[in-house]
């Protein structure tokens, strides 16, 4: 069962309810044609550099992957900025899967309030992580191998009983136009993989990281992309495009329409399984980064406190709860869970471009070094990767003519505030000796030991 | 058959056995863990388990074999220098981890618990 935990926690941690979100926005831009191609571009660059990720994870086990690999390829200073960025876009997404989330909700009990939900997810999601419970392994496996089998089944269903003229939403884009706004699309669709890489530090064994964990992560791309476009097709069976691109959750009206008023709450329990598995080990995660980073003296030292009852990282957890709050409060607030999800794809383009580079930088600097899975993708596909990535992202932050510069400004801003830190952090660290640069705060919490 | 290398390591290991059961915080810390803490060097091939019972380091042992599969292992795998310097104290964990200097395979909370004792016993201590 090891391998096959590995996949479902990749599978698992990409599968958020955010993910349909981008999928009307890709409907909105290209229409089905494209976000066919774009999703099965997306996925071709993700299985690329799952599987330099794969290399790095067998170079460094169990290692926090994004500051370890980044840093021995690129040194601190260019590793931390994009560490910070990526913590932006997981803060990003964290809170437009609140919103969405309470979106869902909202289309089963329509009296319940937009901010209350949030609240009430966000605080039973902290509550479960201060409290240092973990998900078992078999909860995670059931609860992604169900998401995965409704989606998928309901695709095939979709398709096999169409509900309108397929061609009404795939729609028949002139070929030059669909190479032009394919590269916004496979950027855009790039979100909709993002965290399959959240399963390398979590090996269980040494032998793990020769071949489970490296092998893992393409074949959990390979089970998204074929469950994403499954998706999309039985999608666009059902509902005409206009109506998938006009709602942040088109699987909620899909669903509907597919198996009636028991769709929609077939969509609630889609929500629940995500909210069990991606963003509960979103938080988990994430918060384990802030506290490395605190613990290396790169975030304030409260952010490293721990609770000496149940080792949870209290500090972390809390700064990473309430920047998801914030998060979701501007998203409600403004209504912008498109433009949070296409900032965060963008952001994502150049961390996993950061990823491929890294294995090819080692593979020069440290020749040497043990490598027990070596990509076996050609260098010039990866370089080809490194390149076009950071273009893609690019590409998608113009692709909604409608929303002007910000998509531009609020990743500047990003970009900004992951600079800002790095130069401050680092500056700081820097004049403390090797390795022991935070204290350690044990947080005095009410009710328990503390030192 | 000891070497000097041997003695000096496991004089560390010996040493840590001694801070960690003297410590009145590292009990409050290791309430309800239980576990066997395997030291395994990459270079050497020596393999040491620290074993946790009872709120006390019971043992310091060379270990010949382990189940890797049990569920109270904590498997931390890192050249015997590395080990070293970690155990006297002289190298974060959390950076050794960074480093890639330092595998732990274990759970995530496993983890954090590991350096909090380590940081307990030197920085607090």
């Amino acid at each position: 069962m090891e391998p096959f935990f590995y996949v479902t926690v990749g599978c698992g941690m990409a599968l958020a309810t955010s993910v349909f979100t981008m999928i009307s926005g890709l409907f909105e831009v290209v229409g089905g044609l494209g976000v066919l191609l774009g999703i099965a571009l997306a996925g071709l660059f993700c299985l690329v550099i799952a599987l330099s990720i794969g290399e790095l994870a067998s170079m460094y086990p169990s290692a926090p992957a994004i500051r370890t690999y980044l840093k021995t390829a690129f040194g601190d200073r260019v590793s931390l900025v994009l560490v910070y960025l990526y913590l932006i876009s997981v803060i990003l997404v964290a809170g437009l899967e609140s919103f969405i989330f309470s979106q869902v909700f909202q289309a089963v009990f329509p009296n319940a309030a937009t901010i209350p939900t949030v609240l009430s997810l966000i605080g039973v999601v902290l509550a479960v992580n201060l409290a240092g419970l973990d998900l078992p392994r078999s909860t995670q496996m059931i609860t992604t191998v169900l998401a995965v089998m409704l989606i998928a089944t309901s695709g095939v269903y979709g398709l096999v009983m169409p509900k309108i003229d397929f061609s009404t939403s795939i729609g028949a884009q002139a070929g030059a136009d669909l190479l032009l706004t394919l590269p916004a699309a496979s950027g855009m669709a790039i979100f909709l993989f993002m965290g399959f890489e959240w399963v390398t530090p979590l090996g269980m064994r040494p032998k793990s990281y020769q071949w489970h964990v490296p092998v893992s992560m393409p074949i959990a791309v390979g089970v998204l992309v074929i469950t994403f476009e499954l998706f999309v097709l039985g999608a666009a069976s059902q509902l005409p495009r206009s109506a998938i691109a006009s709602t942040p959750i088109p699987h909620v009206p899909y669903l509907a329409t597919l198996y009636g008023p028991v769709g929609v709450y077939l969509a609630l329990g889609l929500a629940l399984l995500a909210t069990i598995s991606t963003f509960n080990a979103g938080i988990m995660g994430g918060s384990r980064l802030i506290y490395m980073l605190a613990r290396e003296g790169n975030l304030p030292g409260w952010c490293a406190s721990i609770s000496l009852r149940t080792s949870a990282p209290v500090g972390s957890i809390l700064l990473l709860g309430g920047s998801t709050l914030a998060s979701a409060i501007v998203v409600v607030t403004w209504r912008i869970e498109v433009l949070v999800a296409v900032i965060g794809a963008a952001i994502m383009c150049v961390i996993y471009a950061a990823f491929l580079l890294a294995a090819l930088v080692l593979r020069k600097r440290r020749p040497e070094a043990a490598r027990p899975f070596r990509s076996p993708v050609w260098s010039h596909v990866q370089w080809a990767g490194v390149i076009v990535l950071p273009f893609m992202g690019l590409q998608t932050l113009f692709s909604q003519p409608d929303w002007g510069v910000w998509p531009v400004l609020g990743t500047g801003a990003a970009v900004t505030l992951a600079a800002l830190l790095a130069w401050r952090y680092r500056t700081a660290s820097r004049q403390e000796p090797r390795g022991n640069q935070a204290p350690l705060v044990v947080s005095p919490e009410p009710g328990r030991e503390g030192c | 058959m000891w070497t000097a290398n041997d003695q000096t390591y496991e004089s560390v290991l010996q040493e840590f056995q001694e801070r960690f059961n003297n410590h009145p915080r590292v009990k409050k810390l290791v309430q309800g863990w239980d576990r066997l803490v395997l030291l395994d060097s990459t270079d050497t091939g020596t393999k040491f388990g620290l074993i946790v019972k009872n709120q006390t380091m019971t043992e310091v042992r060379k270990m010949e074999a382990y189940d890797e599969d049990a569920d109270d292992l904590v498997h931390l795998q890192a050249e015997e220098d590395v080990l070293m310097e970690i155990f006297s104290g002289r190298y974060n964990p959390a950076t050794a981890l960074v480093d890639g200097a330092l595998a732990v395979y274990s759970r995530d909370r496993d983890k954090v618990k590991l350096e909090a004792l380590a940081m307990v016993i030197w920085r607090l201590g």
